[in-house]
């Protein structure tokens, strides 16, 4: 009997251990809609510089809540706020997750130097798999800048320049002066706000912080 | 005797920890990625094994551990099966628990120390498990025969 119930463990156990095992993040990279031609975007930021809301979101590109909320959230925010000119959207690198976060947020800062940060944001955000099992290797990433059509010279050379990273690094560091202390770290106008997952809640505070 | 209700207790204590942790899956606040603390590790997408928590996983563990405990207290003839059930139980949930928390260190980088509390916790039960599951395999039961001493099983 005992024997039994120590093999029906193993199985039970490696059973287990299989359907949760770490997977390779596979060969294809998933394109991302692109944002509508009419949104106006400068750097890391999406909407008019001047526009009455300003909505920041500190984020890291493996944390599986900022995918939920670049993939579910970010396209509502901008057909109902940022098209109309009634906010902006800003993103600020918060890369805390590990080494491949590190190296998508540099990632991102390279294709923000050739004016593609919205579509890398946007790709990243949904090709994410698991925390760093390589979904954002620096061929993965390489790969990702090839296929918006970057300038796959000067995005690897950028990636490889320790400046990159430093200004990865000075982005989470001004994040955490700042209290940032876990991701999605949403404001609108200075406030954050938790429930960012709740649109409701979400568009509610958009709207008092526009009287 | 002793040790069955001390694998009682600590199986309950077991499931106040499953529980709380698959309050924090579900509640809404889990929706962030933090630093150190649960949060990560609960949004990842190891935290799940397809629409199930890991957490509710170790919730069922603990409850069966305890009721196999309170079963083998309480039906002296079930004793035995009992005890090896809740060693088998406890034995599956250890080693599970042992590759998740190389996870959190190897793959997500970052430590729930309620899911560490939680392994800890399955170790110490299959230790007292496995002195149990001894006891009633290999030495006779106080309770059936006070005055043998001989094995029942070598």
């Amino acid at each position: 009997m005992l024997l039994g119930a120590v093999i029906a463990a193993l199985i039970v156990a490696g059973f287990l251990i299989y359907l949760n095992r770490p997977q390779s993040p596979g060969a294809d990279i998933v394109a991302a809609d692109p944002l509508p031609a009419t949104i106006q975007t400068a750097g890391m930021l999406m909407g008019p510089a001047d526009a009455p809301v300003k909505i920041v979101e500190w984020g890291d590109y493996q944390c599986p809540a900022c995918g939920i909320l670049a993939r579910s959230i970010e396209p509502q925010l901008v057909s109902e706020f940022i098209a109309p000119g009634k906010a902006s959207f800003e993103f600020r690198n918060f890369a805390f997750l590990g080494e491949e976060s590190q190296r998508a947020a540099a990632a991102a800062v390279c294709a923000d130097q050739q004016g593609a940060f919205w579509p890398i944001h946007d790709t990243l955000y949904a090709n994410q798999h698991g925390e760093n099992q390589g979904a954002f290797s620096d061929d993965r990433l390489r790969t990702v800048a090839s296929n918006l059509g970057l300038d796959e010279a000067a995005f690897a050379t950028c990636l490889d320049d320790p400046a990159t990273a430093e200004a990865v690094a000075a982005s989470t560091a001004a994040g955490r002066e700042q209290g940032v202390n876990a991701t999605p770290w949403l404001t609108v106008n200075g406030t954050r706000v938790e429930q960012w997952q709740d649109w409701a809640a979400l568009s509610a505070a958009i709207d008092a912080a526009a009287k | 005797m002793k040790l069955m209700r001390v694998a009682t207790v600590l199986s309950g204590v077991g499931i106040l920890l499953a529980t709380y942790l698959t309050w924090v899956h579900f509640n809404s606040g889990s929706l962030v990625c933090g630093l150190g603390d649960c949060h990560t590790v609960q949004a990842s997408t190891y935290a799940t094994i397809g629409p199930l928590p890991v957490a509710v996983l170790g919730l069922g563990m603990y409850a069966m551990v305890c009721v196999a405990n309170l079963l083998a207290l309480t039906q002296p003839a079930r004793v035995i099966a009992s005890s090896v059930a809740a060693f088998g139980l406890l034995l599956a949930g250890t080693l599970y628990a042992v590759y998740l928390t190389w996870l959190e260190v190897a793959v997500i980088r970052a430590i729930c120390q309620w899911c560490v509390a939680s392994a800890l916790l399955s170790v110490v039960l299959l230790a007292v498990q496995s002195v149990i599951v001894w006891e009633v395999l290999l030495r006779p039961l106080p309770d059936a025969d006070e005055t043998s001493n001989a094995p029942l099983a070598s």
